[in-house]
């Protein structure tokens, strides 16, 4: 009796360890979809930020290496690391957005002297 | 409204919400020089094509003593080498260029009215190996500022004149384009090339002297030190300062030889007409 | 522009030996001051020596006003951050990046580097 309640109480916490992950992976990848629409945006008005998601990005670490920040996002969700893969998926469209909007304000920009 | 606009005149503010669009190549010009002069009355207009050295005396010492040895003196003779090597087929670079190669730097950047294109002279040496069938060259360093340069130092002297033809709306929208990207603020950081080389030149940021606008094409590609110690030599062309320009703000570089850096060198050269060509040259 | 810079500098060592003479006891928090000053002199982070001078700082800008005297610049500590956070708020064209705006230093970063400008 004791061992089949144990079987099902480790049942259920998989069960539920699984569906948690499954959520979370989800969720992200929706940020990094959404992230990745931003910077399209942004690079479509030409304001893309510099460490965003271009290759050349030294920014954030993972593991051993520097890179962009949607590429961090991508190596902590390959890490299993939501947590961190969530926080810089919304950092890189964040940025994505900021540089849009600043696009459009200077849209007009010229000389002030 | 009629309020309004009794109140701006009444400030003498008028000139500050004149919208940008409105100007042309001779006024921004015109508008250029007269800040400058009214800022450095000492300072000679010739003279700010040595950048920030024409506006310390101390920055300008170090810098004659380093020019006293010119670095690129090799890499100037590897340039001249390239323009007398014929391509595989057989054709040389006179075939792109002319055969006079005192003849060419000055002609760039220029607008190419069947393409509708802004034409930089390193855009088009590596449209001309293409056209020839050759690997073209890196963009931004290596042979390609080597035979710029040298092609450059061949037109010394020549007063730099950028054409943009008023009566043709596309150049002149290329023109407006570039001078949109030298005043937009960008990147992280938000700061705009003017913030730099226009309205804090002659302060610090740390310990560089910002330059000014005015001047800044006329000696390149450069040789600059910190690209020297950053491994390979120390030749750079136009549009690889402005990607370093543009990454230092945290703003996404541009593609050399692009659009939009095409653009901007056919405004950013502009703001030199009427200075001799000085190239190459040092830069720290 | 050098004269400038140099006579600022005077200026600058001036008023920072004044300053000490009655040293204000610091109420807040030590660390978190502490950690104010390092964000601010971290070329990744706050970089603020790129324009400000700040006294203890080296090879600084002078694209922006010293960093002196805050207490008495800013009465109120929350228009300090708040500068910090967005200074185009007040003034649209300005050099300074808006660094909580634009997401340069996080929220605990900015609240630091406040209580430590604060405390110049
Ligand atoms: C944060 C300040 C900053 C911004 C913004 C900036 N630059 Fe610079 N730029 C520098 C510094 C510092 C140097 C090196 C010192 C000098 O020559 O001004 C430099 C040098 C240059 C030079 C070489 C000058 C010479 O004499 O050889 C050019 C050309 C240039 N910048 C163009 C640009 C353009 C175009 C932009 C906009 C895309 C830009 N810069 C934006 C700081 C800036
Ligand atoms: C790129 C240049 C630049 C950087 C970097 C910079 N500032 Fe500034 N800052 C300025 C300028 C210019 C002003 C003058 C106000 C204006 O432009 O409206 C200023 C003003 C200020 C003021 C108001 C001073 C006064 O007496 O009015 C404070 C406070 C300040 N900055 C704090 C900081 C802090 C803290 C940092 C670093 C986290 C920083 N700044 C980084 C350029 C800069």
């Amino acid at each position: 009796m004791k061992q089949l309640l144990s079987t099902v109480l480790v049942a259920l916490l998989a069960v539920g360890m699984i569906s948690s992950a499954l959520a979370d992976e989800a969720a992200y990848k929706k940020l990094h979809a959404e992230a990745v629409v931003a910077n399209d945006k942004a690079k479509e008005a030409g304001g893309e930020w510099r460490d965003a998601r271009d290759k050349k990005s030294k920014f954030i670490e993972c593991g051993d290496k520097k890179m962009s920040i949607l590429h961090a996002a991508e190596c902590y969700a390959a890490k299993g690391d939501y947590k961190n893969a969530m926080k810089y998926a919304e950092m890189a469209k964040s940025q994505g957005e900021l540089g849009y909007q600043q696009a459009i304000q200077q849209k007009n920009a010229g000389p002030r002297h | 409204m009629k309020k309004n606009i009794f109140a701006i005149l009444a400030s003498g503010s008028l000139l500050s919400i004149t919208p940008a669009f409105a100007t042309t190549q001779a006024e921004d010009i015109a508008a250029l020089k007269a800040y400058f002069a009214e800022r450095w009355p000492n300072v000679k207009d010739g003279d700010m094509s040595n950048g920030a050295y024409s506006l310390s005396e101390d920055k300008r010492i170090n810098w004659e003593s380093m020019r006293d040895f010119p670095p690129y003196e090799d890499h100037l003779a590897i340039g001249e080498e390239i323009w007398n090597t014929s391509f595989k087929n057989g054709n040389t670079w006179a075939s792109c260029f002319g055969d006079d190669p005192s003849k060419i730097r000055n002609r760039f950047p220029h607008w190419n009215a069947r393409d509708k294109k802004v034409e930089t002279l390193e855009g088009n040496i590596i449209q001309c190996q293409k056209a020839n069938g050759e690997e073209p060259f890196k963009a931004k360093k290596g042979k390609i500022a080597y035979f710029s340069a040298w092609l450059a130092s061949q037109a010394n002297g020549q007063t730099i004149n950028v054409v943009v033809p008023q009566d043709d709306p596309d150049a002149v929208a290329a023109y407006e384009a570039g001078r949109q990207f030298f005043y937009a603020k960008r990147g992280q950081l938000n700061l705009s090339c003017a913030d730099c080389h226009v309205y804090q030149s002659g302060y610090y940021a740390r310990g560089n002297l910002l330059s000014p606008v005015r001047g800044h094409t006329t000696h390149f590609p450069v040789w600059r030190g910190k690209w020297a110690r950053s491994g390979g030599d120390g030749f750079g062309t136009l549009h690889r300062r402005y990607g370093g320009c543009n990454s230092q703000v945290r703003a996404k570089s541009f593609k050399a030889h692009g659009k939009e850096y095409s653009n901007l060198e056919y405004f950013h050269a502009s703001m030199s007409n009427g200075m001799t060509i000085n190239a190459p040259d040092y830069r720290e | 522009m050098k004269f400038q810079s140099k006579s600022s500098v005077v200026a600058l060592a001036v008023i920072a030996a004044i300053s000490t003479v009655n040293v204000p006891l610091a109420s807040a928090d030590e660390a978190l001051i502490a950690k104010g000053k390092e964000v601010s002199f971290d070329r990744k982070k706050g970089n603020c020596l790129t324009c400000h001078q700040i006294p203890g700082g080296t090879l600084t800008g002078n694209i922006g006003p010293p960093l002196i005297a805050m207490k008495a610049r800013y009465p109120d500590k929350a228009q300090l951050r708040a500068d910090i956070w967005d200074m185009t708020k007040r003034s649209p064209d300005t050099m300074m990046p808006p660094f909580g705006k634009y997401g340069v230093l996080t929220e605990s970063e900015i609240d630091a580097v406040t209580e430590y400008i604060h405390s110049l």
